[in-house]
């Protein structure tokens, strides 16, 4: 009987405990979860900030999920060192478990800049139903909260305590919004309805002075000289993979990279998640494809292989969906266009909506879409198709290369 | 055995009578006819020369519940179709961003999608549709990977 070892309980890890239930029912799992909740979707956060849902909807099993037979759960425990010869882990209370096929799906932490990490009660990030409560506490009494990050995760937040009936200030180091998931013109779009419904947003413009004030908030100084007072200062500037158990076998905040059997460069460690590099198919480069939909395909994937069934990866590709205050945003794969390498565009517009295709060698590689999002699932599939065909070719013209030789 | 709608875009005239028997008779928790119209579930599209039926297909491995943040859309047991609970639904559109079918649409802020008239004894818009392009039939003969791709709704029968 294999002992698979799941450590991380979020969305990679909950998908493949799913599959790896269906695909092998009499094996023992054991699933080593920092924290103590049952696993929750952390992408609802934002949507319970903002009023959607209540704290009881985020749940993502019954209670009763974990009393499965063959199931254990380690809850608030976790995995501080792999030893991957020995094919064991050492958790945080020194206890020593083997593993026959381990997953490493411990997900990522916000990234806080140093000098703000330590000491300040007014600093967060936004990762864990302990941070959303914190803001949402604030968000109630419509207390003025800066957020640090003009990513996707800073603009929901951004979005979500408006809709709370907070003072949101968005502060984005960049020239604009969504500098990685859209183009000048969609994220100038963004940004001019986000302030029609009164966020105000600060374009490169960083936190260079962080005081904590008499009543208990933050008083911050921004680059350009102004000074600011709020309650809390959240930081969404991106996350950092949780792979410190590795000790010295992996370069400190680097993601694990997998092959498309989601197998790590360790024998019988698995990673999936946002704690995995992936190959990315519109930028044919490996990087953390850190949504849901990918974290859910990974953990399944990741489990059938450790099943011993051959599922091969399909590939990441990079995408984003979001209503912002009520604009429709989508965007998938390549969002601008290098100068060079046969690319094409077609753009067009159409006052409150932006439709941009963009094609590489007559080939669809990314779109964008703001108001009128109802083809973005069939343009996904035509560009995996696209890239499937690229990658057909590419192996054939090896394969002929080889023979040759 | 299951009952499946196979759609086949080439006999659709475009008449629409499947829309509105769709809008009229939808099927709500419960079952029965005669509801109040709501927006309809599946829509005829033209797409540069040709015509396209936009309906759920009922995956066995629904991309959109992949991706559903929320846990909303998932598969009912009994009649095998892909359902969304709205009451779940935040508005977040990674559905509508992963259907290759472009089954679901917006409507209310919620997502909206074919829900196999499961409350009926055959879907309504393929009792309606006068060319044949909609068909109620059995799915028992075909391949899982065929059926798939040749745009069926399974409904649980006899």
């Amino acid at each position: 009987m294999k002992h698979y070892l799941i450590a991380g309980n979020s969305t990679a890890g909950l998908a493949a405990v799913r599959a790896l239930r269906q695909h092998d029912p009499r094996a023992k799992i054991t699933v080593v979860s920092a924290e103590r909740h049952l696993p929750y979707s952390r992408v609802l956060l934002t949507h319970l900030i903002a009023g959607h849902v209540d704290a009881g909807q985020l749940a993502l099993v019954e209670p009763s999920f974990f009393e499965q037979p063959g199931l254990e759960l380690l809850a608030g425990r976790q995995v501080v060192q792999v030893d991957p010869k020995a094919k064991t882990v050492t958790l945080d209370d020194a206890v020593t478990l083997p593993y026959d096929k381990l997953l490493l799906a411990t997900g990522a932490g916000p990234v806080i800049p140093a000098g703000f990490s330590t000491g300040y009660p007014q600093v967060t990030g936004l990762r864990t139903l302990e941070d959303a409560a914190l803001i949402s506490r604030h968000a109630a009494a419509g207390a003025k909260i800066a957020v640090v990050g003009g990513g996707p995760v800073g603009v929901k937040l951004a979005c979500a305590l408006r809709e709370a009936g907070a003072s949101p200030e968005l502060i984005v180091s960049s020239p604009r919004l969504l500098s990685r998931v859209a183009d000048d013109e969609a994220a100038a779009m963004v940004r001019r309805h986000m302030s029609q419904c009164g966020i105000r947003i600060r374009t490169t413009t960083v936190i260079v002075h962080l005081e904590q004030s008499r009543d208990g908030g933050a008083l911050i100084t921004l680059s350009d000289g102004t000074s600011l007072p709020c309650r809390l200062v959240v930081f969404c500037k991106g996350v950092r993979p949780h792979t410190s158990m590795l000790g010295g076998l992996q370069p400190p905040g680097a993601a694990l990279r997998v092959d498309r059997w989601m197998r790590t460069s360790f024998e019988d460690i698995y990673a999936a998640g946002d704690v995995a590099e992936t190959y990315e198919i519109s930028s044919r480069s490996f990087c953390t494809a850190a949504t849901w939909p990918h974290a859910v395909e990974q953990g399944r994937v990741a489990a059938m292989n450790m099943a011993g069934l051959a599922m091969a990866y399909r590939g990441s590709l990079n995408r984003n969906a979001m209503d912002i205050l009520g604009l429709p945003f989508i965007s998938i794969g390549l969002v601008k266009a290098p100068s060079r390498g046969g690319y094409d565009l077609r753009i067009q517009r159409n006052g409150n909506s932006y439709r941009k295709l963009v094609y590489r060698r007559g080939r669809l590689v990314g779109i964008q879409l703001i108001g009128d999002v109802r083809e973005a699932g069939f343009r996904q599939a035509q560009i995996r198709r696209a890239a499937a065909r690229d990658i057909e070719i590419e192996s054939t013209m090896c394969c002929e290369e080889e023979k040759h030789e | 055995m299951l009952t499946t709608i196979q759609v086949d875009p080439a006999r659709c005239d475009g008449c629409g009578r499947c829309t509105v028997a769709c809008a009229m008779g939808g099927a709500p928790a419960g079952g029965g006819t005669g509801a109040a119209p709501r927006p309809p579930r599946l829509w005829i599209r033209e797409a540069g020369t040709r015509r396209r039926i936009d309906v759920c297909r009922h995956c066995e491995t629904p991309v959109c519940a992949n991706a559903c943040v929320a846990g909303a859309i998932s598969i009912d047991e009994s009649s095998g179709t892909v359902r969304i609970a709205a009451d779940k639904c935040v508005g977040c559109y990674s559905c509508i961003m992963e259907c290759p079918f472009q089954a679901l649409r917006f409507s209310g802020g919620k997502a909206i999608k074919c829900d196999g008239c499961s409350g009926l004894s055959s879907p309504l818009c393929a009792r309606f549709c006068p060319t044949g392009a909609l068909q109620a039939a059995r799915s028992g003969g075909l391949a899982p990977r065929r059926r798939r791709h040749r745009a069926v709704i399974r409904k649980a029968g006899p």
